[in-house]
């Protein structure tokens, strides 16, 4: 996530590429091409929705509906850094509200927020599948486990010296 | 056939892998040839066994050993004591979360494992998921290449689920083989097998367990409810949330349809099925079963 830097250009071209093979397929590809554009740029921006419904045949409107239904898209880019912190039942039980709120307390912004140089973001999730480590928290794509609040620093630590 | 003196089975399911499976098989791979122990034991890479709160769990057969909670540190003291000199690592053999008054050594003895008689799940944590030919080992495809080559009726096969009393692993328990009948029954229509693998329940991983160990099960079923309800394409719904079931499931279809058990003319019988993966986008709803057709339409 974030880590290999396209240009806008390689992205659009991408973004192409991949509607391509979807063009004129209507609404039973949208879901598909949403994910595929948001692995791309990272989030959906409104001129990606209007692209994606051009290229299927469908109205801004269809796409923006089925964007803002899902809260796997994104209308919003993230941070080159996403802590996600789990609040599924199991993890909630096991104290990652407290886990959420040093994360906050540290970067120094809240859950769905960005910080202004656009390092980092917090985003809170439901269930990643591993209860049986909770309370879980994952970093980009790295997992986390069976954590307390003050084991917090030393891993955003590791993040910031990268 | 190349033959082993024992066999390393690391989980790689979800909760497993989270806490570090794969630096352990890598360990594993790393360590068994300075020992050179390489060519007689075979690493495994598996699905999930079913005890998530202990992992990663390793498990050592002949002797079926057990392992909880393991380090990539620790798989220098499994290799050197127990696979080369047959020293169990006692200090990994305990189990701690699960209350076991008669905890045991070996995977079929221990007490979580004893009283379970495991159908749907039974091949999890023995076979490699990614590898098509030990689900085949174990008699996999089996059901649906009879059923083909004997150009079996489908309406038998519907009234031999039916006294199986196979059910619906939801939590409604719905009879599969009525709901067989009703699809069946109905004419007129392009038909499709939709499988609900869009788990949302805290907890609760029946689907993720077998899409991760056991993935050739689930296409080796549809394939024989679309031959039995005379559907020709299946989707399964997974949620985005579970990359690893994704993967393995991808992985399973590409075989299948390799090996000629997804596609067209299956088993020269003339019969076709195809099956794609739908992802899900982060809707609890979508569990719901019309919720979930139209997800998989693209609507919302």
């Amino acid at each position: 996530m974030g880590k290999s830097k396209l240009t806008s250009e390689e992205m659009s071209t991408k973004l192409d590429a991949v509607l391509a093979d979807h063009k004129g397929e209507g609404q039973k590809a949208l879901m598909a091409s949403l994910q595929k554009a948001q692995g791309i740029y990272g989030f959906l921006p409104l001129a990606v929705q209007k692209k994606v419904a051009a290229a299927l045949g469908l109205s801004v409107a269809e796409v923006y509906g089925v964007v803002s239904f899902y809260s796997f898209f994104s209308l919003k880019p993230k941070g080159e850094t996403v802590f996600t912190v789990c609040l599924g039942t199991a993890c909630y039980v096991k104290g990652s509200q407290l886990l959420l709120e040093e994360i906050e307390k540290s970067i120094g912004i809240g859950s769905g927020e960005v910080t202004k140089d656009g390092k980092y973001s917090i985003s809170a999730c439901r269930c990643v599948g591993a209860c049986g480590l909770a309370p879980v928290i994952l970093v980009n794509d790295d997992v986390y486990g069976r954590l307390t609040p003050d084991e917090i620093p030393g891993i955003i630590a590791k993040y910031k010296e990268a | 056939m190349e033959l082993f003196r024992a066999h390393v089975l690391v989980c790689c399911g979800t909760g497993c892998t989270s806490s570090s499976s794969p630096q352990i098989m890598d360990r594993f791979s790393e360590l068994l040839p300075t020992y050179g122990l390489d060519k007689e034991i075979k690493i495994v890479k598996t699905g999930c066994f079913g005890l998530c709160a202990e992992g990663p769990v390793v498990v050592i057969y002949p002797e079926g050993v057990m392992y909880y909670r393991v380090t990539p540190e620790d798989v220098d003291e499994i290799v050197s004591e127990h696979l080369l000199k047959g020293r169990y690592v006692h200090r990994l053999m305990t189990l701690t979360a699960v209350a076991t008054a008669d905890a045991s050594y070996s995977a079929e003895d221990n007490g979580f494992f004893k009283k379970q008689l495991r159908i749907a799940l039974r091949n999890c944590g023995v076979i490699n998921p990614e590898k098509i030919d030990e689900y085949i080992a174990h008699d996999g495809y089996q059901a649906i290449g009879k059923i083909l080559t004997e150009k079996r009726d489908p309406m038998s096969i519907i009234a031999e689920v039916k006294s199986s009393g196979l059910r619906g692993r939801g939590g409604g328990g719905f009879p599969t083989g009525s709901k067989w009948e009703f699809a069946a029954k109905v004419q007129n229509y392009t038909k499709y097998v939709c499988c609900n693998a869009d788990e949302g329940d805290p907890g609760a991983f029946m689907d993720r367990s077998i899409l991760e160990g056991d993935p050739h099960s689930v296409i080796e079923a549809m394939t024989i409810a679309g031959y039995c309800i005379g559907a020709h394409q299946g989707f399964v719904y997974v949620r985005a949330e579970y990359p690893i079931a994704v993967e393995r499931l991808s992985i399973a279809i590409d075989q299948a349809r390799e090996y000629g058990l997804l596609g067209k003319n299956i088993f020269d019988s003339g019969f076709d099925f195809d099956l794609d993966i739908r992802l899900g986008a982060g809707a609890f709803v979508c569990g719901e079963e019309t919720a979930l057709m139209r997800s998989i339409e693209g609507k919302r």
